[in-house]
């Protein structure tokens, strides 16, 4: 198993909590987490990337204990992009994706090839070099979402956590993102992203975990017929229409 | 965008023209004064160890003004770019933490009840320093010092040690000639200051330039806010405190040369992202400069417009500093981004 969440807890406050949650994903794999506002999609991401730390339990990646990982060492191997970024300053994207190579820089050192190849890289993976000298507020959602993976992949992550990526895009750049993250899939990285879309997740995922008040309901190949019961139940929605693709 | 690009191609003319920029303004300020001292003779004082009433002027008097004038623009801008990344806030100023509130409460104290016996600048420094710890210290009480919980201590705690500082003052016997010399400082000036003080304060002023370049670095990703900051590598909560420490001191040290000159690190940062962008390898040290030539100009104006009277620097540096600012926040609504 490349990561192993070992019964973890975490209480947010009195009314939530995540409590005793396992789950494993393989090398490779990419899994969209589901469930309804306030399920703890955010939280379990957060504890995923190690942002935020378990009170009980445990997270294994790749054999090693995560939480024993030193952060720059960590911020080598995960990249996490959260739902929402509120800038203060108006970054370039070229500057916005060079400091997603911070873990690889220490405060002596200048950017050097290797760095400018993995920045480069990354703009071309995520589709955006001709945005290169743009500044963050004056590009579209989708384009601001697209920068904000840039910053992640040019951390050259194996593991690669998102928080409802496309929550705020179009039916066209949502699944033009979607394909985007499908081919960084195909370059072996693995993928874990947080969703409200179901039709789209159901597309694209090859397993979904649906939570619901802090617990797992399920974890599902996106075909299974189980899986679509349990959705209906924990949306409290009976018109499966909105579920599945037609 | 089109600055950016052409400075971005053309570094070495942005750190030429700083630099004639400051030596211009420098030279000005060492010329310009109650008396007026030709360049020529400027010159002579620094090669000659000449014994004319110039040079005296020059070494004892004018010289300690100006450098001290650069330590105090300089630090303010460089405070105000750090405390404005680490606060995620463009509206942020190197006092907004408690500095000037704790200042001014130290100031009056000394003033009030211990003339002659601890010199205002001290004190005064002491209670900024003082000020900005307990701010930290109750934002830190809250689980971890995130930016909104700084600004709220800091608000509450500026606000009670503001109360404080009017009792001091009201309970201070002579009142009426104290509360002036209270108010003068407050204003902000440039005090004359002995050699051996100076250079004890530029040494100090030279350490943490040389530690805020070094961590500017960071201050990019702690504007990226805490979760994607700690994603990064980053342990938000140490570098956080390093920075903090650093913008403190230098805003210290500016309070304790001149009291609490105001706007200069709230504005400077902001011209200078107007020049250069916001990435802060570069706005740590282009504040720098930019700061040291605002304050320079302030003060000659301070000096010159109402010869022979000086008004206290404080005074320009909002003057000029203010209706700049409202500029700015009026562009913000045409699109321009801090």
């Amino acid at each position: 198993m490349y990561l192993t969440i070992n019964s973890i807890s975490f209480a947010l406050n009195s009314t939530f909590k995540i409590n005793g949650l396992s789950l494993e994903v393989d090398k490779g794999e990419m899994i969209g987490i589901i469930g309804p506002n306030g399920s703890g999609k955010t939280t379990l991401l957060k504890l995923i990337a190690g942002v935020i730390k378990p009170h009980s339990g445990t997270i294994v990646l790749d054999n090693r204990d995560m939480h024993r990982l030193k952060q720059r060492a960590l911020a080598r191997i995960r990249a996490y992009v959260p739902e929402a970024i509120d800038l203060p300053f108006d970054y370039t994207v070229y500057e916005m994706t060079a400091l997603g190579r911070h873990p690889y820089t220490t405060i002596f050192s200048k950017h050097d090839e290797k760095d400018k190849i993995a920045i480069n890289n990354a703009l071309e993976l995520t589709d955006i070099k001709q945005l290169s000298h743009r500044r963050f507020f004056t590009l579209s959602m989708g384009e601001k979402q697209r920068a904000l993976l840039a910053m992640a992949i040019a951390q050259e992550p194996e593991l690669l956590l998102l928080d409802e990526p496309i929550s705020h895009l179009d039916i066209g750049h949502q699944l033009g993102f979607m394909n985007t993250l499908k081919s960084l899939h195909r370059n072996g990285i693995t993928i874990i992203s947080a969703m409200h879309e179901l039709p789209i997740a159901m597309e694209f995922f090859e397993r979904l975990c649906l939570l619901d008040n802090g617990c797992i309901v399920t974890v599902q190949h996106p075909e299974s017929k189980e899986l679509v019961k349990s959705i209906k139940q924990t949306f409290h929605i009976s018109d499966e229409r909105f579920i599945v693709r037609p | 965008m089109k600055l950016h690009q052409f400075i971005e191609r053309h570094t070495w003319l942005l750190w030429f023209t700083l630099l004639l920029c400051l030596l211009i303004v420098f030279l000005l300020s060492i010329a310009i004064g109650p008396v007026n001292i030709s360049l020529s003779n400027i010159v002579h004082a620094f090669l000659a160890s000449s014994k004319s009433v110039d040079s005296t002027i020059i070494l004892s008097i004018r010289l300690p003004v100006a450098v001290a004038g650069i330590i105090v623009g300089a630090g303010l801008g460089v405070s105000g770019a750090i405390f404005q990344a680490i606060l995620r806030n463009p509206l942020a100023d190197p006092y907004i933490l408690g500095i000037s509130a704790g200042a001014a409460l130290g100031a009056s104290i000394a003033q009030a009840f211990l003339l002659s016996s601890i010199p205002v600048s001290l004190s005064a420094f002491v209670g900024a320093i003082a000020a900005m710890t307990m701010v930290y210290l109750l934002s830190l009480s809250s689980g971890s010092s995130t930016p909104l919980y700084l600004i709220l201590a800091g608000v509450a705690i500026s606000a009670m040690l503001g109360s404080i500082m009017s009792f001091v003052m009201l309970m201070s016997n002579a009142m009426q000639i104290r509360i002036y010399s209270i108010m003068l400082w407050l204003m902000g000036g440039i005090k004359e200051t002995g050699w051996h003080e100076l250079i004890f304060v530029g040494a100090t002023f030279i350490v943490l330039i040389v530690f805020a370049i070094f961590t500017a670095p960071y201050l990019d990703i702690l504007s990226f806010g805490d979760e994607k900051a700690s994603s990064l590598g980053v342990s938000v909560e140490r570098t956080r405190l390093l920075s903090m420490t650093i913008a403190a001191l230098l805003a210290g040290i500016a309070v304790y040369l001149s009291g609490l000159v105001g706007f200069v690190g709230l504005v400077v940062p902001h011209i200078t992202r107007l020049i250069i962008g916001p990435s802060h390898k570069r706005l740590v040290m282009v504040s720098l400069f930019i700061g040291a030539i605002f304050l320079l100009i302030s003060d000659l104006i301070a000096r010159t417009v109402l010869k022979p009277v000086e008004v206290p620097v404080g005074v320009i540096t909002s003057l000029i500093g203010a209706p700049f600012f409202l500029y700015l926040l009026l562009r913000t609504y045409k699109g321009y981004r801090f």
